[in-house]
């Protein structure tokens, strides 16, 4: 299949103003890859480029070894979904898919077999007939992927796809997006700004910020150890708790307090290997779920403690109800089954799992990672 | 680095590129450019023979500012800019008074809406010369409305106003604001159609009685359409030819004279070509002073929006 | 239709005056045109006989037979049929062209917008506010030197010259609403400049280009300026051979006569009114509003 290289990609506007800067992505054959990020990230442009309906200033696109950075859009065997699906008004759903073909001058017959293959595969073969106009969104959804099925092209691009959709409807084109990957194996760059969608979708995630790449990575990886607080707080819902800490000292090692307003104070040990002084300042970064109801049977593992912890505010989600403390100051947010029913003002004892607790320094926002030597310095 | 960057950016190749580039270029040049020409040009080449003695036939060595004195010299001149003034002023206060009161009553739920609609505004289809031959008939001295009321008992009414250098200009009036009265009146209706009902819905139940509501909030939301209806009878008004022409020809005397009409007498009829550019130029210039300003406030609200 | 449900006057007193000033301004708009239509179908007898809004003592159609065979303008004595036949002539081909160039020019502007492409546009806009005075002169020589001075091909140039302005401001604002992502979408189903267009961005021009084309009807035929300027003698508009019929001087005024030629003037851009006043409504606000 077909593999889609960027490299060192830039595209500067005339007012000097860089919206994208020395971009580089490998897209394997068979790729789901997602661009994520905030809106103004420039993931979009990026899209855009390799689709070729915006000039490259810098750097290289190449598909399949082949350099087509300036060839047009309609030479690079590319298919693109819109956000507004960009339908054509004027023709029903069967030459909406049937256009790009007749461009290409396939013959009739053919045409005719591609268009009802793609219409069955998306189940939109009862509404051939109809105008866009007349249908759902869902539906339009499914013939702005036909169309671009239809084509048999090289590399799929899916711009924010599902962002017009309601709340279910998003949910279950989201499935049927991922079957389809998993049925055809297409090579797919797939842009959002939805992380939900992100992490369910891709193979590979790319985080976008101010024209960057934050992190390429597989959505675990990005979950677990993101390279900076931009993409901690990015990834992840609810957000990533940033607690403010300073490194102190004793006999045993370095630790970090946790401190509650109601007194509770819990000590953590800081992994071997980190590169931090003695009161330095840290932000400590902790997923909801390293806080939980006490749960005995885990309380002998590593790193795990637990504690009594004022609550401050719930909010019941139905899986789990999402819980509000004041940890050093700051607001924390501990993801509690609600059967430990968790009262505002009460006091809550909480089990606080740290194996996967990450270290930022507060003033590049860069993640503390620790050396593959520990102790040497 | 930069540098090498915005290099390898300017790289000449960009064959897939370049037809779907040039072409919509193509495709646009030749009517722009005669269009543009013709607008820029032209009104350069105006300027130019302003500037100029010409009379029967251009002629092309200057003679500085000449004409433009002779021209405020004129006293033609100075009749036709106090008379474009007088039925300026009228016209458009007419225009948007009737137009403003017709929008405002036909916004009030009315059955025959869109047959009421039509009817104001068939005018607006006609020709300026059929306004003003019909009114022409209609005004007459002796047969038209004089008659009219005459038979209907009055005998002692008199009404000859075109033929009255002092009033003649009033019937220009009459039968513009006839014509374009409608036009205004669609403009306000469009207006009101697209204010949203909350802001009103608001103001009711802030305890606001309807005359008030309209004065207060409605109109006030409706500034952009007041001006472009200002902007829009002055362009007519500055432009006003085909009406005077059919309705008095500038007379009695030259007592109706529009700068328009000197315009064409002088660079047409009367061989003075030099000056009519002048005038055109004086017209431009009077367009340019309603036009800039509008446009700036225009454009510098999109702005801030 | 919302505003109106919230705002209606609820004393009867009032809608009564409501309706009762809306129907007497009414009656005042259609009474010109009612006079006029009433004094074509009389003799000329019955004219100084009677008023403004007496009915015909006989409904002649001698008015009218005289308007459009044997009436003089000016030096000819032909009547006015020559002239609507020229204006009809030049009409034609000069809506069709500038309504075409129109849209290939608002296309471009807004769906393949390159660097300075706005400020063309806006260069372009304001033509449609200069007073024609002031190209006057120039064209008059220009059509002289190009052999086309006082024809009918000069007069269809001249008007899809200026015309253009208007015509490219109606597509280029109808086109900026079109969404930019379907050209996108066709460009990647590789369609180029010309497929998009005829196969996608035309068929959904349907009521801009109602709006164009009427717009430009009612423009063209109504123009007097160009017609007195840029013809002359047989090839005459018919607004500019209404003027010299009704300021002949020669023999006894026929006011019948006159308004017949009135009507016979006004009745093509009447018709297209009573046919499709919904657009032509639309243009006049379009252009306005926008311009």
């Amino acid at each position: 299949m077909t593999s889609l290289s960027i490299c060192n990609v830039g595209k500067q506007y005339q007012k000097g103003a860089t919206t994208l800067e020395n971009i580089n992505l490998e897209i394997r054959s068979g790729e789901f890859l997602i661009l994520v990020g905030p809106s103004g990230c420039g993931k979009s442009t990026l899209m855009n480029m390799i689709a070729g309906l915006e000039s490259v200033s810098s750097g290289q696109i190449l598909l399949n070894q082949q350099d087509i950075t300036h060839a047009a859009p309609s030479q690079r065997d590319i298919a693109m979904v819109f956000q507004s699906y960009a339908l054509y008004p004027n023709m029903n759903v069967y030459d909406n898919i049937a256009f790009g073909l007749q461009i290409r001058k396939w013959p009739k017959d053919e045409i005719d077999a591609e268009v009802q293959r793609v219409a069955k595969l998306l189940q939109i073969d009862h509404l051939l007939k109809r105008k866009p106009a007349q249908l759902s969104g869902g539906q339009q959804q499914r013939v702005a992927m036909g169309r671009a099925l239809a084509r048999r092209p090289k590399v799929y691009l899916f711009d924010e796809p599902l962002s017009n959709l309601d709340a279910k409807l998003r949910v279950e084109m989201r499935t049927e997006v991922k079957k389809l990957h998993q049925r055809l194996g297409t090579t797919i760059v797939y842009v959002t700004h939805d992380q939900i969608e992100a992490m369910t979708l891709a193979d590979r995630i790319a985080v976008m910020k101010d024209g960057v790449i934050q992190q390429l990575g597989t959505p675990q990886e990005i979950y677990q150890q993101p390279n900076n607080l931009f993409v901690a707080s990015f990834i992840g819902s609810p957000a990533m708790n940033f607690i403010p800490v300073t490194v102190q000292h004793t006999a045993q090692g370095r630790f970090v307090e946790l401190k509650d307003q109601s007194g509770t104070c819990l000590q953590l040990a800081l992994p071997a290997g980190l590169a931090v002084k003695t009161d330095q300042q840290l932000v400590l970064g902790l997923r909801p779920e390293a806080f939980s109801e006490v749960q005995p049977h885990k309380l002998s593992q590593a790193q795990v403690q637990q504690g009594e912890f004022l609550v401050e505010m719930t909010e019941p989600t139905g899986p789990d109800t999402l819980t509000l403390l004041r940890i050093n100051g700051a607001e924390v947010t501990a993801r509690v089954a609600p059967q430990a029913n968790p009262q505002a003002g009460a006091k809550l004892p909480l089990m606080l799992d740290a194996s996967q607790a990450l270290f930022f320094d507060p003033v590049s926002g860069e993640r503390l990672r620790a050396l593959a030597q520990p102790a040497a310095a | 680095m930069i540098l090498a960057q915005t290099q390898t950016a300017r790289r000449p190749v960009r064959l897939g590129l370049t037809l779907e580039h040039v072409l919509p270029k193509l495709v646009l040049a030749p009517s722009l450019v005669l269009a543009l020409v013709c607008i820029y040009g032209y009104m350069a080449w105006t300027g130019y023979i302003s500037l100029t003695p010409s009379s029967f036939l251009p002629m092309y060595e200057l003679s500085g500012f000449e004409q433009y004195q002779r021209l405020l010299e004129n006293d033609r001149w100075r009749v036709a800019c106090f008379n474009l003034a007088l039925f300026g002023g009228l016209f458009i206060g007419a225009c948007l008074l009737v137009g403003v009161l017709l929008a405002i009553l036909l916004d009030q739920r009315i059955r025959a809406e869109g047959a009421l609609r039509t009817i104001y505004l068939y005018p607006m289809a006609i020709s300026f010369i059929v306004t003003g031959t019909a009114w022409k008939w209609i005004l007459n001295p002796s047969l038209g409305l004089e008659k009219l009321v005459h038979d209907f008992g009055f005998t002692s009414f008199e009404f000859s106003w075109l033929t009255d250098p002092d009033k003649a200009i009033y019937t220009l009036v009459m039968a513009a604001v006839w014509q374009s009265s409608g036009f205004v009146m669609a403009m306000f209706l469009a207006g009101l159609r697209g204010i949203d009902s909350s802001i009103i819905k608001a103001a009711q139940l802030d305890g606001a009685s309807l005359p008030r509501i309209y004065w207060r909030i409605v109109l006030p939301c409706l500034r952009p359409v007041f001006f472009s209806a200002v902007m829009v009878l002055s362009h007519i008004a500055i432009k006003s030819f085909d009406l005077v022409t059919a309705l008095t020809a500038g007379g009695p005397g030259y007592s109706t004279d529009l700068p328009a009409l000197f315009m064409y007498a002088h660079a047409f009829t009367r061989g003075q070509m030099g000056l009519g550019a002048a005038s055109a130029m004086m017209m431009l210039a009077g367009v340019l002073a309603i036009l800039v300003p509008y446009l700036y406030s225009e454009l510098r609200g999109k702005r801030h929006a | 239709m919302r505003n109106a449900a919230l705002l209606s006057w609820q004393p009867r007193l009032g809608r009564l005056f409501i309706y009762a000033t809306l129907i007497a301004v009414a009656a005042l708009y259609l009474i010109p045109l009612w006079v006029v239509l009433l004094t074509s179908f009389k003799t000329s007898a019955d004219i100084r006989s009677g008023n403004l809004l007496s009915l015909p003592d006989v409904w002649v159609l001698e008015g009218w037979i005289k308007a459009w065979g044997t009436a003089c303008t000016g030096v000819s004595c032909d009547g006015i049929r020559g002239y609507f036949v020229n204006s009809t002539v030049m009409v034609l081909p000069a809506v069709a062209l500038s309504t075409l160039l129109g849209a290939l020019n608002g296309y471009v502007l807004s769906l393949w917008r390159f660097k300075g492409s706005e400020l063309l546009f806006g260069l372009l806009l304001f033509g449609c506010f200069i007073p024609f005075q002031v190209i006057l002169l120039p064209m008059a020589q220009t059509l002289g030197w190009l052999g086309l001075a006082n024809s009918t091909a000069g007069l269809v140039l001249v008007h899809v010259i200026y015309g253009l302005c208007f015509t490219t401001l109606f597509y280029r604002n109808f086109y900026q609403a079109l969404p930019q992502e379907i050209i996108k979408a066709a460009r990647l189903d590789g369609a180029g400049f010309f497929t998009i267009f005829w196969r996608i961005v035309l068929p959904l021009s349907g009521p801009i280009t109602m709006v164009t084309l009427i717009w430009q009807f009612t423009a063209i035929w109504n123009d007097f300026l160009f017609g007195v300027v840029f013809s002359a003698g047989d090839n005459q508009p018919m607004t500019v051979a209404l003027n010299n019929l009704v300021n002949t001087t020669a023999g006894v005024k026929e006011y019948n006569v006159d308004m017949a030629a009135a009507v016979l003037a006004a009745l093509p851009t009447l018709l297209v009114y009573a046919v499709a006043g919904k657009y032509f409504v639309r243009g006049l606000t379009a252009g306005a509003i926008k311009g």
